[in-house]
């Protein structure tokens, strides 16, 4: 939107100011919140894609011989980093793998609930009247039901998977998408821009996906870094409670309740994957934020 | 979001209850001095009428509050008197027991045959509505010969019939106060008076239970001893972490324990002491062999001898079953139980030949497979899907509470199940011999052989028949790989040294109040 707008006549020649874009760069730049969120984000993602070469063992391979052997500040053995669980399955590699776990559910969810919400949004947004009415209908419903019972009940009767949280979550959690989208199509369907691409005999798709889709693009980045770590945490309280992933799969709520046995005597089983989740869950937060101050400075705080 | 702020406050409290625990844990070891004992019950029970509430927590306090008419010695597998002092059968049907004309009810109303006629014919009224009615149907009706003297007319022969009247599951009720349909409906709630060692002095589902010795107990034997500690206090804490924070701050003297690692660290400590009594409960794996849940490989024989053999059973009980005394076990019965015998073993644990035979039915690539599993097996559950993948089979472990255990049960969705199984206190190999062969939503092996075996067991009176019968059932579950048992299951229980608990015990909770002592 910016752009488009700043870009009306053509600049004076001898007046150097710095483009939205670079300054877009300058702002992020110096978000110490975005560094920090961003940098831990891309480095689990790239824990958990190379998760193979990265894990020292396999996260299923039990060996009842070697059950909970404590972690190498305790020991100085670092044959095992973070020990052992109570099969004998290296923690550490367990944790790296669980990484693939929560960054599935959670980037997967957020892919089909961005794309729900986002289409129906938009859809009300710029078409109005009796479209939006509709769409307005199925926002209050969704935002009436009780998005997490609705869950437990959903996975509690398909089972648990990976697949199936996706599935689940990313069609539970698209209403903040619906919402925030809706209302900046409003905002922008009767702007010049649209009105011009619309005078040059633009079709509805065209406008839709050339025109308004890259001016609420921001918007949806924002909410889903939001979401994902909603659903993140969701993962882990399903899991935990024995019905999200299935044991012997590594997530991290699963080793959290798989942990509880130890908890006055090995904490540090519980500990761990519960730092790992609060650690990637507040990088999201933070990368989120950090990235809405940088595209919206005016709604910063 | 409410759950997982729950989650996280449930993990704050118990996290200051450790650190609590560390502080004063020097304090308040001292029970025995105001003989109070303080239990607590993961599922707590709402009413002390087994009729009504048949968990292991409401067997355990029937046995406590009332009395069966007979007893079971577990020590030396035989039935002996309680509130009956002898009984014969007058022929294949009828069963008369003569009763003591000495006992007394809590309230000091006397004890007589109107008040058996008056149970044993409310369990048989379909009016009653009893959901375990199956345990009562064999039973015609029971009339009253004379004041001391009770009749028991059976529908059809059944063998385990005295056995059944011997289990705590079967208490004498009052006719006086049970039989005013007024009083009956919160009986076990507000009036439970029974004939037991214990009075319970007040059920509430808050406040737990609270129970005084009945000093007045002369049908007392070895086989059921009079009460030793004078009050008892349970308290309903359905979570073990809280109920480990609370032993630890010396809130609780004795505990049952359900995870061996919980039952190993809380044992370190030198204040406590760990005990496993080995009742009739045991673990095992179970196939689903008749394709019931469309799990193909496991239709071949050689698929299912290949997982067995791929389990190290000794490893694995020394590892994730809890109770030091647990041993691994080949037989579906135990030797005290009566009419148990077998003689097949399993196959033995042989990796290598467990891959050849999967190979050898066509699956070197394994297959996926789903272990159901109740609560109390979890951990042994993944342990043994942790085996299972060493050969190639790719397992999961379901871990269903009870309730989704039973319906996935029902629907066909079992495959393998990993489960402990303690003859429901019943110890009579009728009861194993049921549980899995019987015709219903158990019984995942459909052997119309050892169906009908098991319902010969049932009605056949004499004893080295009724043993020959179930030892062809028991060795035919094993030889043609229906079911693996995996070790025995001793019920755990973490105390202070103050506390002693004696071995003996059939009942489902695994120990009697009644046997527990002060040292």
């Amino acid at each position: 939107m910016t752009d488009a707008l700043v870009k009306g006549p053509a600049a004076e020649p001898e007046v150097i100011a710095p483009s939205p874009r670079e300054e877009m760069r300058r702002r992020a730049k110096s978000h110490v919140g975005l560094i920090f969120g961003g940098t831990v984000v891309i480095l689990v993602a790239l824990i958990a894609i190379f998760a193979p070469f990265l894990a020292p063992y396999d996260p299923y391979d039990q060996d009842l011989t070697r059950r909970l052997v404590d972690p190498v500040w305790k020991t100085g053995n670092w044959g095992n980093i973070l020990g052992t669980d109570a099969l004998g399955r290296d923690y550490l590699s367990r944790l790296i793998y669980g990484a693939r776990i929560s960054l599935m559910v959670g980037f997967g969810a957020a892919l089909i609930a961005g794309t729900v919400g986002s289409v129906i949004g938009i859809l009300g947004g710029y078409f109005g009247g009796r479209v939006d009415s509709v769409v307005v209908y199925l926002i209050n419903v969704k935002l009436a039901l009780p998005g997490l019972l609705i869950a437990l009940s959903l996975v509690s009767i398909v089972g648990g998977s990976v697949t199936a949280l996706v599935l689940i979550l990313g069609f539970l959690t698209w209403d903040r998408y619906a919402v925030v989208t809706r209302s900046v199509a409003q905002q922008l369907r009767g702007n010049d821009f649209i009105t011009a691409a619309r005078a040059v005999g633009a079709s509805q798709t065209r406008i839709i996906l050339g025109e308004l889709l890259p001016n609420v693009a921001n918007q949806i980045i924002v909410i889903a870094s939001l979401e994902i770590a909603i659903v993140i945490l969701i993962e882990a309280a399903l899991s935990f409670l024995g019905l999200g992933v299935k044991p012997p799969e590594p997530s991290w709520g699963l080793m959290i309740s798989e942990a509880r046995n130890f908890m006055f005597f090995k904490p540090h089983l519980i500990a761990i994957p519960g730092f790992a989740i609060f650690l990637l869950v507040i990088a999201i937060n933070m990368a989120g934020d950090g990235l809405r101050d940088v595209t919206a400075p005016e709604g910063r705080n | 979001m409410s759950a997982i702020s729950s989650i996280l406050s449930r993990t704050a409290t118990t996290c200051a209850a450790a650190i609590l625990a560390t502080g004063i844990a020097t304090s308040a070891f001292a029970q025995k001095a105001k003989d109070t004992l303080r239990l607590a019950f993961t599922d707590p029970i709402g009413t002390i009428l087994i009729y009504e509430d048949s968990k292991p927590e409401g067997g355990f306090m029937a046995a406590a509050v009332f009395d069966s008419l007979v007893c079971f010695n577990s020590a030396s597998g035989t039935i002996e008197p309680l509130l009956a002092t002898s009984w014969k059968w007058l022929n294949d049907t009828t069963l008369e027991l003569k009763l003591r004309d000495d006992v007394k009810f809590h309230d000091g109303q006397p004890f007589s045959a109107e008040d058996v006629a008056y149970t044993l014919n409310w369990l048989v009224d379909p009016n009653s509505k009893l959901r375990f009615i199956e345990n009562y149907v064999w039973m015609d009706r029971t009339e009253v010969v004379d004041k001391t003297t009770v009749r028991i007319h059976a529908k059809h022969t059944f063998a385990p019939a005295l056995v059944r009247l011997a289990t705590a599951a079967m208490p004498m009720l009052p006719k006086h106060i049970h039989g005013d349909p007024a009083k009956r409906a919160e009986f076990g709630i507000k009036t439970p008076v029974g004939t037991g060692p214990y009075k319970a002095d007040y059920v509430d589902s808050n406040k737990g239970i609270g129970l005084t010795r009945n000093a007045n107990y002369p049908q007392g034997s070895a086989c059921k001893s009079p009460a030793s500690i004078g009050k008892v206090s349970i308290l309903p804490i359905p979570d073990q972490q809280t109920q480990i924070a609370q032993f630890t701050v010396g809130n609780l003297d004795a505990l049952r324990i359900y995870e061996k690692d919980q039952a190993d660290m809380l044992g370190a400590d030198p204040r406590v002491e760990v005990t496993g009594l080995q009742g009739l409960g045991f673990n095992f794996i179970a196939f689903d062999a008749s394709g019931r849940s469309n799990t193909k490989p496991l239709l071949d024989i050689r698929v299912r001898q290949a997982l067995m053999r791929s389990i190290d059973r000794e490893l694995i009980t020394k590892s994730v079953v809890a109770g030091g005394n647990a041993k691994v076990t080949d037989d579906l019965c135990f030797r005290n139980q009566i009419a148990c015998d077998q003689t097949a073993k399993p196959l033995s644990f042989d990796r290598n030949a467990a891959k050849t035979l999967l190979a050898e039915a066509g699956y070197a690539d394994g297959f996926d497979v789903e272990l159901l599993s109740t609560p109390s097996v979890y951990g042994l559950a993944e342990a043994l899907a942790g085996e299972l993948r060493k050969i190639g089979v790719r397992a999961k472990v379901d871990r269903a509470t009870f309730a989704a255990y039973r319906d996935k049960q029902r629907l066909n969705k079992q495959q393998i199940l990993v489960n402990e199984w303690s003859s429901g206190g019943l110890p009579d190999s009728y009861a194993t011999s049921e549980y899995f062969f019987s015709p219903g939503p158990r019984d995942y092996w459909q052997d119309k052989e050892l169906q009908a075996l098991s319902k010969e067991g049932a009605a056949t009176l004499d004893d080295s028949k009724r043993r020959d019968i179930y030892k062809r059932i028991f060795n035919a579950a094993v030889e043609r790989a229906y079911v693996l048992p995996i070790s025995t299951k001793p019920a755990v229980f973490v105390h202070t040294k103050e506390v002693q608990f004696t071995p003996g015990a059939i009942g489902t909770y695994g120990a009697e109040l009644y046997q527990i002592k002060w040292k």
